[in-house]
């Protein structure tokens, strides 16, 4: 491997992480915690918990249980019943949105790429969360659940005949698309939120 | 009122794209395929993937083209002329002919796939199954490990390579010698795959190899040497060398190709032909047997030395933009200090 792309890929993982704690920050978690989250995500990535043999169903402790476990856990801790239920009803809304796009464009990631390949449902559910969730927990919660209602939308086809395929929930571990979807609905959250609410201001300031 | 009209723009929401889903279950997979042409309006290939300005071609003959112009499923490629594949192989990159603990990794994206008289697409697994355990077979009987992955990634939508990324990241993890995605074409033309070759009638292999993707230079130059490889032993076996659009999670491995064995109307006997002279090509190549060029190799650098760059590296950067943020060694030290006091203990 050159040294370029050793240069390329660890700045690529720093910048990562770095923006995952960031984001884990602005989901009031202290330091601690979001520093031993991102080691969950990566130690966890090599650790799978089996639902089922057939169909095979299982679940990656650090790409799906711990990101999951931390939305449920943001979702209920802060949240009066009226925010629970619009998160949840964006949450549904996010996979939804995410699964007409995946049947819509069914040759994506076969030379018909706007976005890598790698980002795009994880952007497009990060987009959909932000959009429905609109709160930077409204939007995390909406892009991980979002995410884990999508396979269970699979899971639906499987269980019922539709489709015949394995149900890996959060299998490529810190870089599932479960995980990277919850920060980019976050990081848009800030970014938009923010940028309004500075505009918003100014044009008080200057009436 | 307002509660009443979310609640059915949310059932048009979901009620839609299974709508669409049905639809697009019938539609033909022959209507996205692209024929390609060049400037003198000769033609040149067909494919059933997307094509952009800027992706490249490697003919039988090894003729190079880029694309220039893509209009209704129809494209226009320059011809840059005749390239000699060894011409430009980094001595790093050249494979090292020892075939002693090297392994081999297969796995299926479309794992659908099939050829006809029978249904082309089937669920859970189809045919292509059959081709990469071909090849497992063929190259285990020569002592080469081969992990044939049988992990689902289906339905074939969009979501299809979101779904296929983890096995591509698992596969990576045994440190395989080259990673292979084998597909099947989907053009309506059967005869552009035929060839023979050794004197039996086979389906052609085309290598895919997606351009967004950090390895690029990597994967392209074990394609040219595999496709040099195979002109030796077997020539027409490998029909081309697509570069397209996409990462094809080609991302992870730096010998990562997509296999097209063949189109959808070929006759599945031919593809499994082709897998078998496949195999034995990839089998030279790996022992030695085909010298692909004189030098025959720089032994590859150990990971740990790998490692040890990254730790070096990451330090060394972390160190600089801390120099650069405090303005001298003592107070970056100090820093250092408070931070792991901060983050360890608490603070306290």
């Amino acid at each position: 491997m050159s040294i370029g792309i050793i240069f390329l890929i660890i700045s690529g993982v720093l910048i990562y992480f770095g923006i995952a704690q960031r984001v884990l920050d602005k989901l009031y978690l202290n330091d601690i915690t979001a520093l031993l989250l991102i080691i969950g995500f990566i130690i966890g990535s090599f650790y799978n918990i089996p639902i089922s043999d057939k169909p095979l169903i299982y679940l990656n402790i650090g790409g799906a249980v711990i990101p999951i476990l931390l939305a449920i856990y943001i979702l209920f801790r802060a949240g009066t019943s009226k925010e629970i239920i619009r998160t949840l009803f964006s949450t549904l809304l996010t996979a939804t949105g995410i699964y007409t796009v995946s049947i819509i464009f069914k040759n994506y990631g076969e030379g018909y790429d706007i976005i890598d390949p790698m980002f795009i449902f994880a952007l497009l559910g990060g987009i959909f969360a932000y959009i429905f969730g609109r709160s930077r927990r409204g939007a995390f919660v909406s892009g991980v659940l979002g995410f884990l209602v999508y396979d269970l939308f699979n899971l639906y086809r499987v269980l019922s005949g539709q489709i015949n395929t394995h149900i890996r929930i959060g299998s490529a571990g810190a870089f599932d698309s479960i995980i990277i979807s919850g920060i980019i609905a976050v990081l848009l959250a800030e970014l938009i939120g923010e940028t309004r609410e500075k505009l918003i201001n100014k044009r008080r300031n200057n009436k | 009122m307002k509660n009443k009209t979310i609640l059915i723009i949310f059932i048009l929401i979901i009620i839609i794209p299974i709508q669409l889903y049905a639809e697009n279950n019938l539609a033909l997979i022959e209507k996205d395929v692209y024929k390609v042409y060049d400037t003198k309006n000769n033609y040149i290939f067909s494919i059933a993937m997307g094509i952009s300005s800027g992706d490249r071609y490697i003919s039988t003959d090894n003729i190079e083209y880029i694309i220039e112009k893509v209009t209704n499923k129809k494209a226009s490629a320059k011809k840059i002329g005749k390239v000699n594949l060894l011409a430009n192989i980094d001595e790093k990159l050249v494979l090292k002919p020892d075939i002693s603990k090297k392994t081999i990794a297969i796995y299926h994206t479309h794992n659908d796939e099939s050829y006809v008289p029978g249904s082309v697409s089937k669920q859970g697994y189809g045919e292509i199954h059959e081709i990469g355990a071909i090849i497992k077979e063929r190259l285990e009987k020569k002592n080469i490990n081969v992990i044939h992955s049988k992990n689902l990634h289906l339905p074939h939508d969009g979501a299809a390579y979101e779904r296929s990324r983890a096995t591509s990241m698992e596969l990576t993890r045994k440190n395989p010698v080259a990673i292979f995605d084998i597909h099947r074409d989907a053009i309506p033309d059967k005869d552009e795959y035929t060839a023979t070759v050794d004197g039996k009638k086979i389906s052609q292999i085309r290598l895919v190899i997606g351009r967004q993707n950090p390895n690029y230079k990597n994967n392209d130059q074990f394609a040219r040497q595999l496709k040099a490889a195979a002109d030796k032993t077997h020539p027409g076996l490998i029909k081309d060398i697509f570069y397209g659009g996409g990462s094809y999670n080609q991302q992870f491995n730096s010998n990562s190709l997509l296999l097209e064995f063949g189109t959808h109307l070929s006759d599945i006997n031919e593809a499994q032909k082709s897998a078998i002279i496949f195999s034995d090509t990839i089998y030279k190549l790996l022992s030695g047997g085909i010298k692909v060029k004189d030098n025959q190799g720089i032994k590859n650098k150990n990971s740990l030395i790998t490692f040890f760059w990254i730790i070096i590296i990451t330090t060394g950067a972390l160190f600089a933009y801390l120099y650069m943020k405090e303005g001298s060694v003592n107070k970056v030290i100090e820093r250092l200090k408070i931070f792991f006091r901060k983050e360890f203990t608490g603070g306290k």
